[in-house]
């Protein structure tokens, strides 16, 4: 298939699932706001992630489009891609337990065959190992989990699961797809192939972090009614998603290069909209998950400027507000969240506020300059709206995917272990950027550099159960392909280049 | 027995000292311009020198077989280039019978060239273990990490007084690193790192230890082939000590280039004590292989050096297939007549090969047209300051800068950065990511839309700022008189020749490119204004020069005078695009008669572009390349350049050289005292070498001096460069798309042949007094031609002096 009729097939597909969703949610017109087809259904959710998906599909196939053009891997590329947004889109709007399942292998066999796509660097060899492990653990567990849901209620429609009220097999169903998401969504510790994956090409990372890394924020999503049945689920991704996002977060800040940064950055990310389902906020949780989306597909296609910004912030004179400008800041979101209060807009559990108001706050932090009041008037205006503006999307999206009334209890212990870590979050922020001289901050930040070495840790493990041969010397993969369109062999030149 | 032992010390010291200075700077990418790698080795024949580093590394100076093979099949090269190669290189020897056979076998049967390897090299060898990365792969790793560190979070390694603040910094990481022994899964490694002493005198002592007698050209090429191990980073401390000394600042002991030397020894050294611990068979053959070495360097270097020789021929026959036309062309030609007449308009452009086609499409709009080349900052020494905290010099990265030009800031824009930068800074720090996602997400959603259904180019940062407003020049803090501009002014226009008969319209055109989301921009902007536009340089100089003040002083002081009619107009000369246009006074100039003069030339220019670039058909698919955030050849660059030419415009105004030569106007009647020619061969000639070099490094030695697949980078440290994915050594040099248009070589490996129209003597007197130019000559790290226009006589000049050019 060329690039133009896949473009245009996703741009359909993409317009449609939008007047779908809309259709879904605004009328009655279907009753059960959902369509069903041999094995496949079509619901606001899943409707909503063919237009992301179809959305990222379609910048991303463009933007391959012109990298390749006139490459002579341009045809091996684009198959594989093709192959790959075709297998997601499958996934998504599976309904019956097998497709889902298959769907899911395709995924990530799909992928697989674009992280090796220059097959000469050891790096990606070796990412593209140990994803392809942890991927065949978690589909395992994936057709565990299933069965087991077919056994305890005799149903394989993911929509009629529903509706079901968990028996102790389910339960533990539930429990190891807790499991599953985790290790799709990279969370500490298999997430070091998410980190080294960008051994492949720039639109591969975007589709990635965009369209396949939040599948398993999906796969929870659609289960939802049953997770909010499950408190060891629960518990399992408080634990693990919420570790993950401390640390992932802490890392971000520590790195040299942009494109591992952003995928530090893609698990911490992902942590958070895990640790959302997890608390029962599951529009928030699809808001993020869409928004993160569109954020980190346009960061890593526009990796090439980070350049231009860093030229742009010396030119400016950007320096880190000062501690004064930091506590204005702080006492400013306060006044705003108490009067928010007040007026009862601020409802409900406190992480999500606390992450939005660490946010205003840094932001604040900016813009409090000591000449220029006015600047941190406008910024506190710009704030409210932008507090109001967030209550009407989240309400809005509120229809599409109902939110789990019963874990929704503010100052739980759930609430209370997730607005700690973020508060760790800017303790650490604070420590790193405030504090670079002192030997605490100093062993931090060498530790978290190296993400506790919980990534080699995992690499020895999977090199321990399955070995692999990884080219020897890395030979880029450049010189393989000049030579070859030079018409010699690769081995050939490489000996001409004076290897042995 | 002590001062037998303090000795090698010392040797060492030496040595290590010598390998890190040939290492030639780069640049960061902001103000990326080109380098010959190879700057350093230019006091040696380039042939030894191709030897040297494929004795020291898989680094070829040539390209591989299969390359000369194909220029051959197809007929690029002739045997007559052959024979004619074959006498330059080979002269001791005749061209007989066989001679041509041998040409063509040296080509089928690829010789296998033995070359150092390391500790960690050998030890991966002898013992692959199975699912692992190899020794050499995590040292490269682990080194390039940490300088990234280093360079991207200074504050982190503060440290006082010392000696080796690098060294010392590197190893406190790795002493602190578990992963390392992890992966590599040997508990030992982490204590001998502890073991390594920090202060540089028992370093040396210990890391001597390793090493066998042997002599110092051994030494040499071991440490010769670690530093090229890490490369690029080597390179981009190499540049810290470049400005370090064009700020003639005070230089430490060891610098940082010696001293990631060190931390490469330091690995090495480390690895041989792992080995001694070992105790067993395969350790102890590892460091007998290892000591080996030394001992059969020197032969190993000359069977390198005289299995080179034929393709060297090779190499200069494909020069040949290049000069030959290119020489026949400039004796074809006819004497002109220099026009009395005063010009309909003068434009004066950067030397840049990409000029030359425009400059044709330019002259062809009316034969009264004046062109001239000079380089691109026109001649203007400065800094540009742009608020209080940003300098960039717009200079050769040869020069240092002397004056600093500032104008008032245009709030507005400075605000929207300040805007921008700040709402970046707090939306990417990890505290505040988390609660911007929803809200940045759905604003990235809507800019990707946009950047697909409406692409715009970008000009870049320092030029979104500047504005028509006044200039003011300052020298160590004081503004410059109208007295002191005059003298500044009467310099350039005397350099560039310009001095008389000047017409109405002077456009000085600057030239820069344009495009989206390239970490490589600055490689497409004017290298002579140090990697930015040459934006700021000519609105600068056309404001000095319309200024009456300095009119009445050049007038009075230089003898210069300017008609009053005559207005100078910066102009800028967009590469990507293939525009040229005014800078300031459009409004004005857009009644006058040589107005559509330059969309006419722009059409023309943008015709010929077309044809040039890949996957283009028309100039509206040239615009849209340059805002498309995907694309990987907005433009070619200056892919192709072969040659430069220093002579009268007018006598060359009827050739067409297809982008590939460089144009500087020199006449030398006007040049009596032989001042200018000395600057042009010491200054464009040296850039143009860089240039020339830098594109031939990326080509034949891609992993080297060329920085990889665009699809793979990765900005480093906010952009102090690229990886080629994860990880790996910092990547220098062009990345390939820039030479290479996807399925094959768009790019030519040529040294640089400089034409110059100018007496032999004259020629000959800077070459004995420059010892650079002496060494680029003699050394052939270029081809000098001598041009006589009245005869149309060519002679090369060599180490034997000057050849007629027959063939």
């Amino acid at each position: 298939m060329s690039w133009r009729i896949t473009q245009l097939l996703l741009s359909i597909l993409g317009l449609s699932a939008v007047t779908m969703t809309l259709v879904f949610t605004l009328t009655d017109l279907l009753p059960s706001q959902q369509l069903a087809l041999f094995g496949f259904r079509f619901t606001p959710l899943s409707t909503t992630m063919v237009a992301l998906i179809s959305f990222i599909g379609w910048v991303v196939t463009r933007y391959a489009q012109t990298q390749f053009a006139e490459s002579i891997d341009e045809q091996r590329f684009r198959r594989r891609l093709f192959a790959t947004i075709a297998a997601i889109l499958f996934t998504v709007i599976s309904d019956h337990l097998l497709l889902f399942w298959l769907g899911w292998i395709a995924v990530s066999s799909s992928l697989h065959q674009m992280l090796v796509f220059y097959p000469e660097r050891p790096r990606a060899v070796l990412a593209a190992h140990k994803k392809f492990i942890f991927a065949r653990l978690a589909e395992t567990l994936l057709a565990t989990a299933f069965i087991l849901f077919y056994l305890a209620h005799g149903t394989a429609s993911i929509a009629e699961l529903q509706t079901v009220t968990l028996t102790p097999l389910s339960y533990t169903a539930m429990t190891l797809l807790a499991i599953v998401a985790l290790m799709k969504c990279a969370q500490l510790p298999v997430h070091g192939w998410l980190l080294q994956v960008v051994e492949s090409p720039t639109p591969v990372s975007a589709l990635l972090h965009a369209g396949i890394i939040n599948l398993g924020g999906y796969l929870l999503l659609k289960f939802s009614p049953l997770l909010s049945q499950a408190i060891v689920a629960q518990w399992v991704l408080l634990v693990v998603a919420g570790l993950s996002l401390l640390i992932a977060a802490s890392v971000t800040m520590t790195r040299v290069s942009i494109k591992v940064r952003l995928a530090w950055s893609t698990v911490a990310q992902m942590a958070l909209m895990l640790v959302e389902i997890a608390l029962g906020l599951y529009s928030i949780a699809l808001l993020h998950l869409l928004a993160h989306s569109c954020y980190k597909a346009y960061a890593f296609l526009s990796a090439g400027s980070v350049v231009d910004q860093a030229e742009r912030a010396t030119l400016s004179g950007y320096q880190l507000p000062s501690l004064g400008a930091f506590t204005v800041a702080i006492l400013l979101s306060l006044m705003i969240a108490a009067g928010l209060y007040a007026v009862g807009l601020i409802t409900g559990l406190l992480a999500p506020w606390l992450a939005v108001f660490m946010a205003l706050t840094l932001w604040f932090a900016t813009q409090c300059r000591r000449q220029q009041p006015l600047l941190a008037l406008k910024a506190v205006f710009w704030g409210v709206f932008w507090l109001a503006l967030y209550k009407v999307v989240k309400t809005l999206l509120g229809y599409l995917l109902p939110e789990a009334q019963a874990t929704l209890i503010a100052l739980s212990a759930a609430d209370l272990w997730i607005s700690w870590l973020l508060l760790m979050v800017l303790t650490v922020y604070l420590v790193l950027s405030y504090q670079p001289y002192t030997a605490f901050s100093s062993r931090l930040f060498v530790a978290l550099n190296a993400g506790f070495y919980l990534d080699e840790w995992a690499t020895r493990m999977t090199l321990w159960v399955w070995p692999i041969a990884l080219p020897h010397r890395s030979t880029p993969s450049t010189e393989v392909a000049l030579h070859q369109s030079n018409g010699d062999t690769p081995s050939r030149s490489a000996t001409q280049q004076g290897g042995h | 027995m002590a001062s037998a032992y303090q000795e090698p010390v010392a040797k060492l010291r030496h040595v290590v000292a010598a390998v890190a200075a040939r290492v030639a700077p780069t640049w960061p990418l902001q103000r990326s311009i080109a380098v010959n790698p190879w700057w350093e080795f230019r006091d040696q024949a380039i042939e030894t020198v191709a030897a040297e580093m494929q004795a020291s590394h898989p680094l070829s100076m040539l390209m591989p077989s299969g390359y000369f093979k194909q220029q051959f099949n197809q007929q690029k090269i002739t045997v007559q280039h052959l024979e004619a190669a074959f006498a330059e290189q080979l002269p001791e020897q005749t061209w007989g019978t066989d001679t041509y056979q041998q040409l063509l076998d040296a080509l089928n049967e690829a010789p296998e060239f033995e070359r150092w390897l390391p500790l960690t090299d050998l030890f991966d060898d002898a013992n692959p273990r199975r699912g692992a990365l190899t020794w050499h792969d995590e040292m490269v790793h682990q080194v390039s990490q940490f300088c990234a560190m280093w360079c991207q979070y200074p504050e982190r390694f503060q440290r006082e007084q010392s000696e080796l603040p690098l060294v010392e910094a590197w190893l406190d990481t790795i002493v602190r690193d578990r992963g390392l022994e992890i992966v590599v899964g040997e508990r030992s490694i982490r204590a001998i790192f502890q073991a390594v002493p920090r202060d540089a005198d028992s370093l040396f002592n210990v890391l001597r230890s390793m090493l066998p007698e042997a002599d110092e050209t051994s030494w040499q090429r071991y440490c010769q082939s670690l530093i090229l191990d890490l490369n690029g980073w080597a390179a981009a401390f190499a540049y810290r000590r470049w400005q370090r000394n064009l700020d003639a600042a005070e230089a430490p002991r060891y610098d940082e280039v010696t001293q990631l030397l060190l931390i490469r020894l330091i690995w090495e050294w480390v690895l041989w004590q792992f080995l001694l611990q070992r105790e067993d068979d395969l350790s102890a053959r590892v460091r007998e292989q290892f000591q080996q070495q030394f001992a059969q360097d020197e032969q190993r270097f000359a069977a390198i050096k005289s299995a080179q020789q034929l393709m060297w021929v090779w190499q200069r026959a494909l020069e040949l297939s290049y000069q030959q036309p290119f020489i026949e062309q400039l004796q074809a030609l006819q004497q002109q007549a220099k026009p009395s007449q005063r010009p309909s308009l003068q434009a004066a452009f950067c030397i840049d090969v990409r000029s030359e086609p425009m400059r044709r499409a330019l002259e062809a709009q009316d034969e009264n047209i004046q062109t001239l080349g000079f380089a691109g900052f026109f001649g203007l020494p400065i800094a540009v300051a742009q608020g209080e905290h940003h300098e960039r010099a717009q200079l050769p990265g040869l020069l240092a800068p002397q004056l600093l030009a500032k104008q008032d800031i245009d709030s507005a824009t400075f605000q929207r950065f300040q805007r921008d930068v700040s709402w970046h800074r707090a939306h990417d720090a990890p505290a505040g990511a988390f609660g911007w996602v929803e809200l940045s997400g759905l604003a990235k959603a809507w800019k990707m839309l946009l950047k697909h259904l409406r692409p715009e180019g970008q000009a870049r940062v320092g030029d979104q700022i500047l504005h028509p407003g006044k200039w003011r020049l300052e020298k160590n803090g004081e503004t410059l008189n109208s007295a002191q501009l005059a003298e500044l002014a009467a310099g350039i226009l005397k350099a560039m020749g310009l001095f008389e008969n000047f017409a109405q319209a002077v456009l000085l055109a600057g030239h820069g490119s344009c495009t989206e989301n390239n970490p490589h921009a600055a490689g497409l902007d004017c290298g002579a204004c140090g990697g930015q536009t040459g934006s700021a340089n000519v609105r600068i100089l056309a404001q000095l020069l319309n200024d009456t003040d300095v009119r009445t002083e050049l007038a009075q002081q230089h003898g210069i005078e300017i008609p009053s009619d005559t207005r100078f107009y910066p102009a800028m000369h967009n590469t990507t695009t293939e525009q040229l246009e005014l800078l300031e006074g459009r409004e004005q100039a857009a009644q006058l008669h040589w107005y559509p003069w330059l969309a006419a030339a722009t059409a023309a220019a943008a015709a010929e572009h077309v044809e040039r670039l890949p996957a283009a058909n028309s100039a509206a698919d040239i615009l849209k390349r340059a805002g498309d955030w995907a694309q990987v050849r907005p433009e070619w660059g200056l892919v192709r350049n072969a040659g430069v030419i220093f002579a009268p415009r007018q006598l060359i105004k009827s050739l067409n050289l297809e982008g590939r030569v460089f144009l500087h106007d020199y006449t030398h009647q006007y040049d009596e005292d032989s001042s200018i020619l000395t600057l042009l061969m010491t200054a464009p000639m040296v850039v143009t070498q860089w240039i020339n070099m830098q594109y031939m490094a990326s080509m034949v030695a891609p992993r080297h001096f060329g920085s990889g697949n665009k699809l793979l980078h990765n900005v480093v440290a906010d952009g102090l460069g690229v990886f080629e994915g994860n990880a790996g050594d910092l990547r220098i040099g062009l990345p390939l798309q820039s030479i290479h248009d996807g399925k094959d070589w768009y790019h030519q490996p040529l040294r640089l042949s400089v034409v110059i129209a100018a007496p032999q003597e004259k020629i000959d007197a800077i070459i004995a007094a420059q010892p650079v130019v002496a060494d680029l000559v003699f050394n052939g790290w270029l081809h000098l031609l001598q041009w006589n226009p009245e005869t149309g006589a060519i002679a090369r000049r060599t180490g034997q002096g000057w050849e007629p050019w027959q063939q």
